[in-house]
């Protein structure tokens, strides 16, 4: 591209070069609000694990458990086994439509202020400004030869970047296995367990390998997402910068530079002289102070881009300068294009928050967690499955009877045992013969129905015999509905099969 | 080489040579990374084949530093598995039948592991669904609740123990006589008695004379010392019911079955291997399948 002739226009590479960002402290209102969000978000993850919720015997205590070993999900009062796992489908539904709204609202505040990758990113950079000192020092780091200064500097926030993504794995897998106990059965106490991980000991779990592999995985994944990639995961591995771009309209609040206040743009002196002339100024001094303390190196001055976060800190970063040099705040502000027309045009600015897609995402949040709650209050906590033997489909007794045999699973998911009398209907004069659970054979009540009792938070595999005695018609194939009916509540649960039969 | 030229327009340097007068390459060299993860998986290639079966000696092959073999993996875990299951099938051998009712980990651990006993030994006479090939077949259905050796678990564990004409010492033996080879019986009089047999569960055979039938069941034949006066079996160890619906060997085969008469054979489970564990835990499977006494 060096030497382009004459007639042949120049390639423009698309490949762009790695160059380091080294965003400048600054401090307001937006910087106030992400210090906020960092603390609070980064607490909740890390005590989150350590919240208790007394569940009763045989049960675990953690308030966030996602137990997979033993395939239950606890979320405090909820317990959510492996078939209702549409519950994390509705939770997924309910975060991307309150993505949707927000980006409706004001495009990517998601980015900037609560994603994960921008709260580690912020904590990661905090680190290295502390070392390594700000913007300024860390370029001339960067060009400095390997001195001794600068090795101890890299080192120190290496170190202390390995540290922090160590705690981050630390934590993470403490949701998938009993906090307290998982560590107190192993090391002898869960003080020993973090006392190890905060001390970037390699937890002595012997028998959980498993465990340690995901702290590792965790904190490697976050020195690397947090400490390298920053904002090349942003504008290049992220998808949301892609989808956001179809859900976003032009009425939503972006972080803004109003040109048509700030342009032309130029220095105090240049617009002094211009200004003398009678020419039209405009309020942007070029300071680049928005550039240099944008965490992903955009020039908001060059319109919405796909590498703008919406954090707002060159609004911050502005508002100062334009206090300095005594100019009005909100150069840069969370503002739409259309009002910037409109005011070029003289009109007034406008923001409308209620649009018919804002109205369509909130109502279809209000659908999802209204099903979502509504199934939740409603779902059976106990259930019946009933699977015919299909081999041999039915057996024809000595006396003419004619037996089919079905294997029945009870479902409790209360946290009590539960005790059930188990019938059955369909053609006329079939009855349970038996119920077993391997030798083990189940009573009949006082009534006539067999009891089956089944203990808090377990299944029950039983096998039923039904036999149709000799007298009776026999059926090639006659429906047959299972009634289990709770002693104590009266609560029915029915399911439907059929009884098989060689036919008349 | 000395035509070394640098191309202007991509900026890498030529290889020198040219053809035709005038066509050059330019050299642009393998990626120095590229060059050193190729050298590292060599230099991983040879390692491997040192500590890694890999090299043949004649028929045999080296065997490494380590010892390891894929088979030698298998029997690992396969001992892991043993040993895993050696306490529950230790307890399933001394438990009786009432202490496995009571504890129902260890009857589940009985039917699971009955079950896998019985798809490798059994299912080839007595059906994957346990109800012998088909009707008739002479292989004994075990999900009704008809037993020609008794139904209750002790009985069943006793039958696959030493079995049926098995050769084993304890062996256990039903005798039904050929009566039309040994000319016992003449075809006539086979007819009749197989008529009277079918009558003793309401069902008729066309031509048969039933009284005659039932003077030589009762008398002639003496068919009743093993079948019983009502052609309600047992009266002998073995010996079939005959007043019910099922017919080991066919309804439609009985005259066949007094004729040339019956000798069903099942093996001795204990003479081919299985272990007084493996047969009770099977016992217990064939037990739950419907027909347990």
């Amino acid at each position: 591209m060096s030497d382009t002739t004459a007639g042949h226009q120049a390639e423009e590479s698309l490949f762009a070069e790695h160059e380091n960002i080294h965003p400048l402290k600054v401090r307001g209102t937006f910087r106030r609000l992400k210090w906020f969000f960092l603390v609070t978000m980064l607490s909740a993850y890390y005590i989150a694990p350590f919240l208790r919720w007394h569940r009763g015997e045989g049960n675990p205590d953690q308030f966030i458990l996602i137990d997979i070993l033993h395939r239950r999900f606890y979320f405090g009062p909820i317990e959510i086994w492996p078939q209702e796992v549409y519950y994390f489908t509705g939770i997924l539904m309910v975060a991307s439509l309150l993505l949707f709204l927000t980006t409706a609202l004001a495009g990517r505040i998601w980015c900037g202020f609560w994603c994960p990758q921008t709260i580690w990113t912020d904590l990661f950079v905090m680190v290295e400004r502390w070392v390594e000192g700000d913007r300024r020092k860390r370029l001339a780091l960067d060009k400095a030869p390997w001195t001794f200064d600068k090795i101890w500097k890299r080192f120190l926030k290496h170190s202390v970047w390995m540290v922090i993504a160590w705690w981050t794995g630390g934590v993470f897998v403490l949701y998938f296995a009993d906090a307290y106990e998982l560590v107190s059965g192993l090391t002898g106490d869960v003080t020993t367990f973090l006392y190890q991980v905060f001390t970037l000991q390699i937890p002595t779990m012997p028998d959980h390998i498993t465990a340690w592999v995901w702290i590792a995985i965790f904190a490697g994944t976050t020195y690397l997402m947090a400490g390298i990639a920053r904002e090349q995961v942003c504008i290049y591995m992220c998808p949301w910068p892609r989808i956001q771009a179809s859900l976003t309209d032009p009425e939503a609040l972006n972080v803004t530079y109003r040109y048509d206040r700030g342009e032309p743009r130029g220095s105090i002196k240049k617009s002094k002289k211009l200004a003398a002339a009678g020419q039209p100024t405009g309020d942007c001094i070029d300071c680049n102070q928005c550039v240099w303390v944008c965490p992903t190196g955009t020039d908001i001055r060059k319109g919405m881009q796909l590498s703008c976060i919406n954090c707002g800190l060159c609004i911050d970063a502005c508002n100062n300068i334009m206090k300095k040099v005594g100019r009005p705040t909100g150069l840069i502000a969370f503002d739409t294009d259309l009002n910037i027309q409109r005011r070029l045009k003289g009109e007034k600015n406008r923001y409308k928050p209620v649009r018919p897609r804002t109205l369509i995402y909130m109502f279809g949040l209000l659908v999802t967690t209204g099903l979502m709650g509504w199934s939740l209050t409603h779902r059976t906590v106990t259930g019946i499955n009933v699977l015919h033997d299909r081999n041999p489909l039915y057996v024809e007794e000595g006396d003419g009877a004619l037996m089919n045999a079905y294997t029945v699973r009870m479902l409790n998911m209360e946290n009590r045992t539960r005790h059930f009398t188990l019938e059955v209907s369909g053609p006329e004069g079939v009855k349970i013969k038996k119920i077993s659970e391997g030798m083990y054979v189940f009573r009949k009540s006082p009534k006539g129905a067999f009891i089956v009792d089944v203990k808090p938070d377990t299944t029950r595999e039983l096998r039923v015999l039904v036999v149709l005695p000799a007298k009776f018609k026999k059926p090639a194939s006659a429906p047959l509905v299972f009634t289990a009916t709770d002693v104590e509540t009266g609560e029915k649960l029915t399911r439907s099969d059929f009884f098989k039969g060689p036919g008349e | 080489m000395e035509n070394k030229e640098i191309d202007h327009i991509s900026g890498t340097e030529t290889t020198g040579h040219a053809w035709d007068g005038d066509l050059k390459e330019l050299n642009t060299p393998l990626p120095k990374w590229w060059l050193s993860v190729l050298w590292v998986t060599i230099f991983w290639g040879i390692g491997y084949s040192i500590v890694y079966p890999h090299w043949f000696r004649g028929n045999e092959v080296i065997k490494g530093v380590f010892d390891w073999s894929s088979r030698g993996d298998v029997e690992n875990a396969l001992d892991a598995a043993r040993a895993r299951l050696a306490p529950q099938l230790a307890k399933l051998e001394k438990a009786s039948l009432a202490e496995i009712k009571k504890d129902p980990d260890l009857s589940r651990f009985a039917v699971k592991a009955g079950e896998a006993v019985y798809g490798d030994n059994c299912v080839a006479c007595h059906g994957t669904g346990a109800n012998g090939v088909r009707p008739g077949s002479g292989y004994p259905n075990l999900t009704d609740s008809d037993w020609l050796y008794g139904g209750k678990l002790e009985d069943i564990v006793e039958t696959i123990r030493v079995g049926i004409r098995s050769g084993h010492d304890e062996e256990k033996t039903n005798t039904m006589a050929a009566y039309g080879d040994d000319e016992t019986l003449t075809p006539e009089q086979i007819k009749n008695v197989a008529g009277y047999v079918l009558s003793l569960s309401g069902e008729t055979l066309p031509g048969a004379d039933i009284k005659a039938g039932r003077q030589i069941y009762m008398e002639e034949a003496a068919c009743n010392a093993c079948h019983g006066d009502k052609g309600e079996g047992g009266a002998t160890p073995g010996a079939p019911r005959l007043n019910d619906r099922i017919w080991l060997f066919g309804k439609d085969r009985i005259i066949d079955t007094i004729t040339h008469g019956r000798r069903g054979v099942m093996p001795s489970w204990e003479k081919r291997g299985l272990t007084p564990a493996q047969i009770k835990a099977v016992a217990v499977y064939v037990y739950t399948r419907g027909g347990g006494q």
